[in-house]
């Protein structure tokens, strides 16, 4: 009896964190904020222009902190 | 019997000139000149906008574009060649190697080269005073598209070419510069000094240099596609069919502005870290030697500054997010930016530990680091905030920006600056810098810079938008509205002015202690980091961490002393 | 072939003296080997740190370029990334139907050429970054018997030189085969990022000609071995990165647009 309701404990607990990742993920937050007018400038451009913003983003972004890393990694080798 | 590390420049094997107390000197010298300037630059700004019709002697009445031009080199000076050259450049070259142990740089030529090139940088800076058309007027993030053209403003045609050639010397220069401190930093550690017994100011330069190799690059980029734009009709940043004051462009293709602004704030973040990393480490190490006590998880602090330099890399977008970011990239730039205030509250946090309930000894320098941590958190709360694209919305481009940055980056920075200069003083010149006068300054300076900075959150709040010439004799509700801003106007300007003055001591207390005779001892703060060990650097070595302080907190254990020879508890 | 065995670099280090403070501790003279070996023998650790054998210095010297190396990365990959907007980028006409202005560029087959005579000359500069490195030929020239390495350096390195002048003239070339097609800079956004690639890569690789012939020079003025090998390495890692690094702008420019 008592196993069970540990049990249904866990299980509701588990509910309850999905839950609310759930909500957090539906929160308005979650989408795209900012000015109205940007996210009408977003929805006019063509989505291989918002592709490349993307790629640029990730690269440019990616680059500078992989050499950041391997900066810092690099150094441990130096005793 | 006072064998300072300043005699090991005669043994040194490099000529005076690149001798890397000179180079730190000269970039001191470059900062002190930028400050100067810059400040009479601001305090012209705040008497403009409370007194417009205020006229300027020998000059006449500042004209809008005029307003501009002091608004644009006010931000290039001050955040370029004062906040990135003085803590980073300036005391990394006059601190760091006696810190980490070593005699010299890595690479001392590089170094003096890089200084003048700092130096020649600030000096074409400062021609644009003078060229037809005056200073430059697109703000020291000269966006696009009226950075592009000389159609734009007076400043926007030679002003700001002299500014892209000034600014991209400084480039190279600072890649220069800090591919030198990094090497310094990995390859010539003394004897002993491992990685976790780097005190924190060495792992702040170090952080802030690789921001510098990478970010800076990227600004030389955007630069020279800036310059191709302007002269060459190229459209990387133009769009097609642009209409400036009338005119249409003729320019090739569809460039985007919001191009540079990824490519300018992708180097414009990291920016800031550079001008402040340096000062949170010594915050932290100033704080620790006064209280007596070990940095609190010392470890945790490498890792945190390290975490911000990553995350520094990351975040540029939230200076967009109203420039026509994709909403979406909008929330995840959000998302990094506040992922920064873990990091920062935890090295709050610490710079709290390590003083809760340690007496910590009042002296100037543990001052300016309190004030530091002070100016650090009330700058900071505003972080988030700004950090928030729906709150960011309302406040872009406001005084409360402008309080935000000023508090966090500007003062902030120059409070470190100040608990450099006194903290280090001794060591540089020999001499104490007087405590009562340093203690006036302090408390005059913290003062002026709450005093004039606060406000500008409750103005911005108010709807005050910056970099407007005049907010006086607007019509309609938007007139009305600035209006009921304009006692805390004057409030602000008379606080920057008693800001300014509350410099003067400071400048009495430099001159009167060069001038005395009194010699300090050879360590007066009972400091246990490299740079105040007694012997040469040849001999020394390092056997322990920094800041071992015994319980009672009057003996100490330098990281240079071979062996416990008091009674200090071992680690 | 010199008849003394005495190389100049030894003399010279007797007037330093830097560090003899008397307390006895370091050798009267501050030997230095040239050679590749660390020199354990010698009791490198009594000395301070930066000079304690001869890979110390070299190892800085690389380690600063590699950190220099990260910056020109950098600024090519902003540039790269501002290709991919740009190449993407367009405004909508009257007729609101979205326009895009980007012609790829075609790339003069001239630079195929120009390719492969960088490739020779990363390959002619690692043999003579490999020649300075030989450990027997090495000690030869330290204790004065030869300067076989320096020679054979030297000849490798004029190679690298010439292939790279050879390179920045095809570039020149490639630049006036599109002049000749009325493709201009200001032509059109792709060929802003043609020029604009192609001549950055090319003042890049300015720059790396000046290394090489301050290299040459230090071959022939230095006395030091070491430093000799540091012009050389240090030099011969850029040249290797400017190649890498024309390598991928060219995948960009010829299979990318």
């Amino acid at each position: 009896m008592k196993r069970q309701s540990q049990n249904l404990r866990v299980s509701l607990l588990r509910w309850a964190w999905l839950g609310s990742l759930l909500l957090l993920g539906i929160a308005a937050q979650s989408f795209g904020q900012g000015c109205s007018q940007c996210l009408d400038n977003t929805r006019a451009t063509p989505p291989a222009v918002q592709a490349a913003y993307r790629k640029a983003i990730y690269l440019l972004g990616g680059t500078g902190a992989a050499l950041f890393v391997a900066g810092t990694l690099l150094i441990r080798r130096e005793r | 019997m006072n064998v300072s590390p300043a005699t090991s420049v005669a043994l040194a094997p490099h000529s005076r000139w690149t001798h890397h107390r000179t180079v730190g000197f000269g970039y001191l010298a470059i900062s002190a000149v930028a400050v100067g300037v810059g400040t009479v630059l601001s305090l012209l700004m705040r008497l403009h906008l409370s007194w417009p019709a205020w006229s300027l002697p020998l000059h006449g009445p500042i004209l809008p574009e005029e307003y501009l031009g002091l608004v644009t080199m006010h931000g290039t000076l001050m955040l370029f060649f004062v906040l990135t050259v003085a803590p980073q450049s300036g005391f990394g070259n006059l601190i760091l190697p006696a810190q980490i142990g070593a005699r010299h740089m890595a690479f001392p030529r590089l170094n003096a080269a890089s200084m003048w090139l700092t130096g020649l940088a600030l000096l074409v800076l400062l021609t644009a005073f003078f060229v037809p058309g005056g200073s430059p007027i697109s703000g020291w993030t000269a966006y696009p598209p009226l950075s592009a053209t000389a159609l734009a403003g007076p400043g926007q045609g030679e002003g700001m070419d002299v500014w892209l050639a000034a600014i991209a010397l400084f480039s190279v220069a600072s890649t220069l510069g800090a591919i030198n401190t990094l090497t310094t930093i990995v390859k010539l550690r003394g004897e002993g000094m491992s990685w976790p017994r780097l005190p924190l100011t060495v792992w702040g330069w170090f952080t802030a240099a690789l921001l510098s190799v990478l970010a800076f690059s990227v600004l030389l980029a955007a630069l020279a596609m800036l310059f191709c734009d302007r002269h060459l009709q190229s459209s990387f940043f133009v769009p097609g069919g642009d209409l400036v004051n009338g005119v249409l462009l003729q320019h090739r293709g569809d460039g985007s502005p919001l191009l540079w602004l990824h490519l300018f704030w992708f180097f414009g973040h990291p920016e800031v870290y550079i001008a402040i990393l340096p000062g949170m480490g010594l915050t932290s190490m100033v704080l620790a030697n006064f209280a007596h006590r070990r940095v609190f998880a010392y470890r945790l602090m490498i890792a945190t500054t390290l975490l911000i330099g990553l995350l520094g890399i990351l975040v540029w977008g939230h200076h967009m997010f109203v420039a026509g970011l994709n909403p979406f990239a909008g929330s995840a730039f959000a998302l990094s930016s506040m992922a920064i205030a873990l990091p920062a509250s935890a090295k709050v946090l610490s710079w709290l530990a390590t003083i809760w309930r340690s007496r910590p000894q009042l002296t100037t320098p543990m001052l300016f680091a309190l004030g530091f941590v002070s100016l650090f958190i009330t700058g900071g709360l505003t972080g988030p905030i700004l950090a928030q694209p729906i709150l960011d919305e309302y406040l872009h481009n406001t005084f409360f920006v402008v309080a935000h940055f000023h508090l966090i980056m500007a003062m902030a920075g120059v409070f470190g600056l100040f608990c450099a200069t006194y903290y280090w003083f001794p060591l540089l010149f020999g001499k104490m810098l007087s405590e009562r006068l340093g203690k006036l300054h302090f408390w005059g300076t913290i003062l002026g810079a709450y005093a004039t900075f606060l406000p500008m959150h409750l103005t911005g709040l108010a709807g005050e938008p910056r970099q407007y010439a005049q907010l006086t004799g607007v019509p309609g509700p938007a007139g009305q509205l600035l209006q009921t801003t304009l006692p805390l106007q004057n409030h602000i300007t008379y606080g920057a002015l008693f800001l300014a003055c509350a410099q003067l001591p400071f400048f009495l207390n430099l001159v009167l202690t060069l001038r005395s005779r009194l010699r300090a001892s050879q360590n007066p703060w009972s400091a246990t980091t490299m740079e105040w060990a007694p012997q040469a650097a040849d001999e020394l070595a390092t056997h322990r961490d920094p800041c071992h302080y015994a319980e009672d907190g009057v003996l100490f254990l330098g990281q240079w002393e071979p062996d416990a020879t008091s009674e200090l508890p071992p680690e | 072939m010199p008849p003394i065995v005495t190389p100049p670099e030894i003399e010279r280090r007797h007037k330093v003296h830097e560090s003899d403070n008397g307390s006895g501790r370091r050798p009267p003279t501050d030997k230095r080997t040239g050679g590749n070996g660390e020199g354990d023998s010698d009791n490198w650790n009594d000395r301070p740190q930066g000079r304690r054998g001869p890979r110390e210095r070299l190892s800085q010297v690389r380690m600063g370029v590699f950190f220099g190396l990260f910056a020109v990365l950098m600024f090519f990959i902003a540039i790269v990334s501002a290709f991919f907007v740009t190449r993407a980028s367009g405004h909508f006409d009257a007729y609101s139907k979205y326009v895009n202005e980007w012609l790829p560029t075609t790339i003069p087959s001239i630079l195929w050429l120009n390719t492969a005579v960088l490739i020779l000359s990363s390959a002619s500069a690692e043999m003579a970054r490999r020649s300075m490195f030989r450990e027997e030929d090495v000690m030869d020239e330290w204790i004065g018997l030869s300067r076989r390495t320096s020679q054979r350096a030297t000849a490798w390195l004029t190679l690298t030189l010439a292939l790279g002048a050879l390179f920045l003239a095809g570039q020149w070339v490639a630049w006036d085969q599109l002049a000749a097609q009325h493709v201009f800079f200001k032509s059109n956004p792709s060929s802003h990022f043609f020029y604009l690639i192609t001549v950055a890569h090319a003042v890049h690789l300015f720059v790396g000609v000046g290394a090489l012939i301050a290299a040459l020079i230090g071959l022939r003025r230095s006395h030091q071995i070491a430093s000799r090998q540091i012009f050389v390495d240090a030099t011969v890692w850029y040249w290797h990165a400017m190649g890498l690094l024309w390598l991928f702008l060219f995948a960009l420019l010829e299979f990318g647009q």
